[in-house]
């Protein structure tokens, strides 16, 4: 399949992309969006290509939100997981990405628990890669639909305050987020215990805060992130009881702020943990508009890659 | 045997002191001359010229550290690849490593090496023997035994000595036999899962780093246990600039 010269072959991360391409991204995103509202949700467009989903670890929305998007532009979508397929019999990543190109397909998607797995794959086969998640280094599509969540509710990115809460050290959708948010323009900071932030991580262009209250005195948006709760028992932190007291983000805290502050999750959520009910459910929460933007970033990802004209992306909706 | 006769090479050698152009001379195995250059020689039998004109000619390197691999991943390096390997690149003895599969911890194992070594008939191979059985951090190995049978070290490279009290001990046996316990300096539970150094490169791989205090560590813990112990210890690949001024700070 060609590729878009204005993308190149895969999409491994954010931090490799420049602002005018994830601004295509986003641009390319807001047609597709309509086509998820129609009674029959199919456009022809990516008819005949074949898209395999390599996950080799547990998902479920992203994996649903792919699958779905190859299915409205009518690409042929198989599913491998890890467990009932040669990988259990110990294949390495490279054999079964062969052995999948040696059927003839097109693309494939990836999520795998080892960072650098997206590109290491990338840098071994002909068909485009899109990373669904690798390990704890990027989560690109992710990172496109909280920007474009942020640019449906803000009209804007440049100058946004954006903090990103929680477990930092582990995320890679707070990698991707950090990229794309710079690259877009906006103000970036870190909120959670210094033992699950990463070293040095001021160097990559962001402030830190200590306290959740400050963060949510400054931020335009809070994009928490999940609590791993097999952090507890490595020890990076006491409790989660101590973790939701310290920073949970409570109602109570945020009534204090001096602005309403846009509530985004990446899923999925531990309530009570890193988030209360009230605000997940609340009225400043766009955490199920995530999940529907989910499917259009998907969309415009496979679109441009597969060699989409940009300019065309409109009628490509047929 | 073949005389050999190395034309002006750029000779090369700390030992004596010696650095400049000129001509060696090897004749029935034995170096009869090295530098100034030589004029005709003529010699019974068969006599290799070689012109080293622009290469270094030096006595051969010796690499203190190196894995063979064998018994265990012979997939990965064999006895006899790591000592052709060597000699090709100009090291004429290394010293191998014991985190082998099974480690050798034991004379026979280390017979097995130098066995295995002559039979390569390529750099010589100096066996390192395991400081703890199995390189489990427990029990000592033999090192008598494993001295005897030709071993040169002890290490558990590989792994760190995560137990002082057996640093401790392993420094204070080894002086019998005064032999050098090499360690391996990675504070395990810093360590741990490590891929890369820590800093904003391991931040944004996603890579989990390890910190330069995880080495610094056991770097200043060896050395005040050499202090202590009158032991002499060597430090294994030190990568980190708190270490070598620590090193300074014991020298």
């Amino acid at each position: 399949m060609s590729t878009s010269a204005d993308l190149g072959k895969d999409l491994l991360g954010l931090e490799e992309l420049t602002t005018a391409q994830i601004q295509l991204l986003l641009d390319v995103s807001e047609p597709f969006k309509e086509i998820s509202l129609r009674s029959i949700k199919k456009v022809p467009t990516l008819r005949g290509a074949t898209v395999v989903n390599l996950f080799f670890e547990a998902s479920t929305r992203t994996r649903l939100s792919f699958e779905f998007a190859e299915k409205r532009l009518s690409a042929d979508a198989v599913n491998v997981a890890s467990s009932g397929s040669s990988v259990s019999k110990g294949e390495t990543l490279v054999d079964t990405a062969r052995n999948l190109e040696a059927m003839k397909i097109d693309m494939v998607v990836v999520r795998h628990g080892s960072s650098g797995a997206a590109r290491f794959l990338a840098q071994r086969i002909e068909s485009n890669v899109i990373n669904a998640g690798d390990g704890m280094h990027e989560h690109p599509t992710q990172g496109l639909l909280d920007l474009l969540t942020l640019r449906d509710h803000f009209k804007r990115l440049a100058g946004l305050r954006v903090c990103i809460c929680g477990d930092v050290l582990h995320s890679r959708v707070a990698r991707s987020n950090i990229w794309g948010l710079r690259k877009m323009g906006a103000e970036v900071a870190l909120c959670g215990p210094r033992s699950l932030l990463p070293n040095a991580v001021e160097e990559m262009g962001v402030t830190v805060f200590r306290r959740i209250e400050e963060a949510i005195e400054w931020a335009d948006a809070l994009n928490i992130l999940r609590l791993q709760l097999e952090r507890m028992q490595g020890g990076y932190i006491p409790s989660l009881r101590e973790y939701n007291r310290v920073f949970g983000v409570t109602r109570d805290k945020l009534e204090r702020a001096p602005r309403d502050v846009l509530i985004m999750h990446p899923g999925p959520m531990n309530r009570g943990v890193e988030i209360d009910s009230d605000v997940a459910d609340g009225p400043h929460s766009v955490i199920l508009d995530q999940v529907t933007n989910g499917v259009a970033v998907r969309m415009a990802v496979l679109y441009l890659l597969a060699g989409g004209n940009p300019a065309l992306a409109e009628a490509a909706k047929g | 045997m073949p005389h050999l006769l190395l034309r002006r090479g750029r000779i090369v050698d700390p030992s004596s002191n010696l650095d400049v152009v000129g001509d060696v001379l090897v004749t029935d195995g034995i170096i009869a001359h090295v530098g100034a250059p030589l004029g005709d020689v003529r010699r019974d039998g068969d006599l290799v010229e070689i012109d080293c004109t622009g290469q270094v000619v030096s006595p051969g390197f010796v690499d203190v550290h190196c894995h063979l691999r064998e018994p265990g991943r012979e997939d990965v390096e064999t006895i006899t690849t790591g000592a052709r390997a060597a000699a090709a690149g100009g090291f004429t003895a290394v010293c191998a490593m014991p985190n082998t599969d099974p480690v050798t911890d034991n004379q026979a194992a280390v017979g097995f090496i130098i066995r295995q070594a002559q039979r390569a008939a390529a750099a010589r191979v100096y066996p390192i023997g395991a400081i703890s059985v199995g390189q489990r951090g427990e029990a000592l190995a033999e090192f008598g035994e494993m001295i005897g049978a030709g071993a040169v070290a002890v290490s558990d490279d590989g792994k760190p000595v995560a137990s002082a009290q057996l640093m401790r001990t392993a420094l204070e046996y080894a002086r019998t036999f005064e032999i050098p316990v090499a360690d391996h300096c990675e504070e395990p539970t810093l360590a741990a899962g490590g891929a890369m150094n820590e800093g904003v490169v391991s931040a944004r791989l996603g890579l989990k780093g390890i910190p330069d205090e995880a080495e610094e560590i056991m770097v200043i813990r060896d050395i005040l246990l050499a202090r202590r112990t009158g032991g002499h210890v060597h430090l294994c690949h030190m990568s980190t600039k708190g270490s070598v001024e620590l090193i300074r700070w014991g020298k």
